[in-house]
């Protein structure tokens, strides 16, 4: 039997949990769908404000068309938005960062690092029931109401802004910062968690996957968090988040069968885009946390040639004592492979001719140019190969 | 009284952000080791960047629409982006890259906060009358999501990188400028070794 959102609540109250719940009434029910301010008001303006970036948002470049894909992630949201769907609007956007945001006028905004870093569909349905939790609940319109004046908000928005060094990170979150800056007090985060655990959990998700989420993104990296320091700037996440929703995930699997992962079903819906995700990932050049990352997924998925790949040129990247000959050991290792990229091949050269190996060299560029003929670089590896 | 006052915030914001702009000369010393032969180049504008321990940049349009940046011996594990922020790790020369490590430098230096960056040609090219390397790309940053074009050129004498990066937003801009960077790029030498 799956516990009503008001159900569940009360239940979480008379378990001593008094102080997140603080602000839940008995009656609790879902709020329903709140009207648009009036045009003319400052709320008006802002939520104008909204509709402009989201109109960028839609020419961005770096949104995904992948019509599958876009299909996929829309399934989900439905699935735990229930008839609230038709109100949300997803994009993808290409942004090696983990986070997921949404604005109250709908615009849900979901970033490849969070789909490179989710290791099944029930950790994506953990993010984003997590938003539509801060959706379902007006946190983001009840602050939106208690901003007195467009300067005063614009003054809020700026402070966000240079909180997370948003002016490097561009035009393409501004949409995602004015949504989550709304909101997210401790109490909105606390009750987002459980409406995105209740979500997850009526959508027939498993909800452990929702702590698994937040132990991953720390476990990647103390200093970095993956990429997430963006979202951890407007969710103020303390180590014992994961924690805390374990244990109420525990108490909804108590409740009925413990739910599904979906792990098959979310690599194969994001297999296309993987290549290009772990590309932007070895592009940021953090190669500690993203060798965590790279390891924890052959953990999850297994090992491929793409995987591989990227953990050998992470290491490469880091260029430690004895990275190179980890790197090449890698990459011996995952000769054959017929997925491992072309990439892999110039890597092991260029490894090979460092350790003063030319002739191994000189085979794996040859390789590489047998794989890429028509490679930007072919004409460098060429003069490799003529030369070595 | 706005125009006054617009010109003298003007002013001082440029100052703030670096030394004063100024022409460039027929053969110009960069970073105390390059000569440059601007002869047959259109004018540019000289701009050091506060706190920058080996890049100069000029312009000739305005910082916003052409950039030629000039990387001036590089050390061996030094960033090659020294003005980024500390917290941003930018990642380190090593004197023994290839070609193909110093153009990922560039990317990353470009687009690893997120973009689109694809490289068009990497190709062996002498610079500076030393074996060296050029290559061209086009690239969008997430922060204006203006469709750009570069072209670089360097190579690394005595374990130290010296590279010469001309940015421009693709078409009239990149064009043009790219013409004026290559007659530079080919009338560079290096006239000293670092100390």
């Amino acid at each position: 039997m799956r516990a009503t959102l008001s159900g569940w609540l009360l239940a979480l109250c008379t378990l001593a949990l008094g102080a997140i719940c603080s602000g839940a009434r008995a009656d609790f029910a879902v709020p329903a769908p709140f009207e648009r301010p009036d045009a003319i008001s400052n709320e008006g303006g802002l939520w104008a404000l909204m509709d402009r970036e989201e109109s960028r948002l839609r020419h961005s470049p770096f949104v995904l068309r992948d019509q599958a894909l876009n299909d996929y992630v829309r399934g989900i949201v439905c699935r735990l938005a229930g008839d609230r769907c038709g109100e949300i609007r997803v994009y993808l956007v290409r942004t090696p960062y983990f986070n997921a945001s949404m604005a109250p006028n709908g615009t849900l905004q979901i970033w490849t690092g969070l789909l490179l870093r989710a290791a099944n569909e029930a950790q994506l349905a953990a993010v984003i029931g997590h938003e539509i939790g801060h959706f379902k609940q007006h946190h983001t319109v009840e602050r939106l109401a208690d901003a007195r004046s467009t300067s005063a908000m614009a003054q809020f928005v700026d402070i966000a802004l240079g909180a997370i060094g948003i002016g490097k990170l561009g035009r393409i979150t501004q949409l995602g910062v004015l949504a989550s800056h709304f909101a997210f007090s401790r109490d909105n985060e606390s009750e987002a968690d459980m409406i995105g655990l209740e979500l997850m959990h009526a959508a027939g998700y498993d909800p452990m996957e929702a702590a698994r989420v937040w132990e991953q993104l720390i476990a990647e990296g103390e200093d970095d968090y993956g990429g997430g320091l963006a979202l951890f700037a407007t969710h103020p996440t303390p180590s014992s988040r994961h924690e805390r929703l374990a244990v109420q995930a525990r108490r909804l699997r108590n409740d009925a069968a413990s739910g599904e992962i979906h792990a098959q079903r979310y690599h194969e819906a994001i297999a296309s885009l993987r290549p290009q995700m772990v590309q932007d990932e070895l592009r940021r050049r953090v190669p500690d946390s993203s060798l965590r990352l790279f390891e924890r997924l052959i953990r999850y998925q297994g090992e491929d040639g793409l995987l591989l790949y990227a953990r050998a040129a992470a290491l490469s990247a880091r260029d430690g004592e004895g990275d190179a000959e980890r790197a090449l050991a890698v990459l011996d290792a995952s000769s054959g492979r017929a997925d491992r990229p072309a990439e892999a091949d110039r890597l092991r050269a260029h490894l090979l001719r460092r350790n003063g190996d030319t002739r191994s060299a000189r085979e794996a560029f040859t390789r590489y140019l047998e794989r890429a003929p028509d490679a930007p670089d072919a004409p460098m590896i060429r003069h490799y190969v003529n030369t070595l | 009284m706005i125009r006054s006052l617009a010109v003298l915030l003007l002013s001082a914001s440029l100052a703030a952000c670096g030394t004063v702009f100024q022409r460039a000369s027929d053969t110009v010393t960069v970073g105390g080791l390059l000569r440059v032969n601007t002869a047959g180049s259109e004018p540019w504008n000289r701009f050091t960047p506060d706190g920058s321990k080996h890049r100069e940049i000029w312009t000739r349009h305005g910082l916003p629409l052409d950039t030629l940046t000039f990387f001036v011996a590089v050390k061996d594990g030094e960033p090659l982006d020294d003005l980024a922020e500390k917290s941003d790790k930018a990642p380190h020369f090593r004197a023994r890259m290839s070609a193909e490590d110093v153009v990922a430098l560039t990317e990353t230096m470009l687009v690893g906060r997120g973009g689109h960056f694809e490289l068009a040609k990497l190709e062996p090219a002498p610079f500076a009358g030393h074996d060296g390397f050029r290559f061209t790309f086009d690239y969008v940053t997430r922060a204006e999501e203006v469709p750009r074009r570069g072209l670089g050129s360097g190579a690394i004498i005595d374990r130290r990188l010296y590279l010469i990066l001309f940015l421009a937003p693709s078409g009239l801009y990149f064009d043009e400028g790219a013409r004026n960077a290559r007659i530079l790029i080919e009338g560079t030498h290096v006239a000293a070794t670092p100390r």
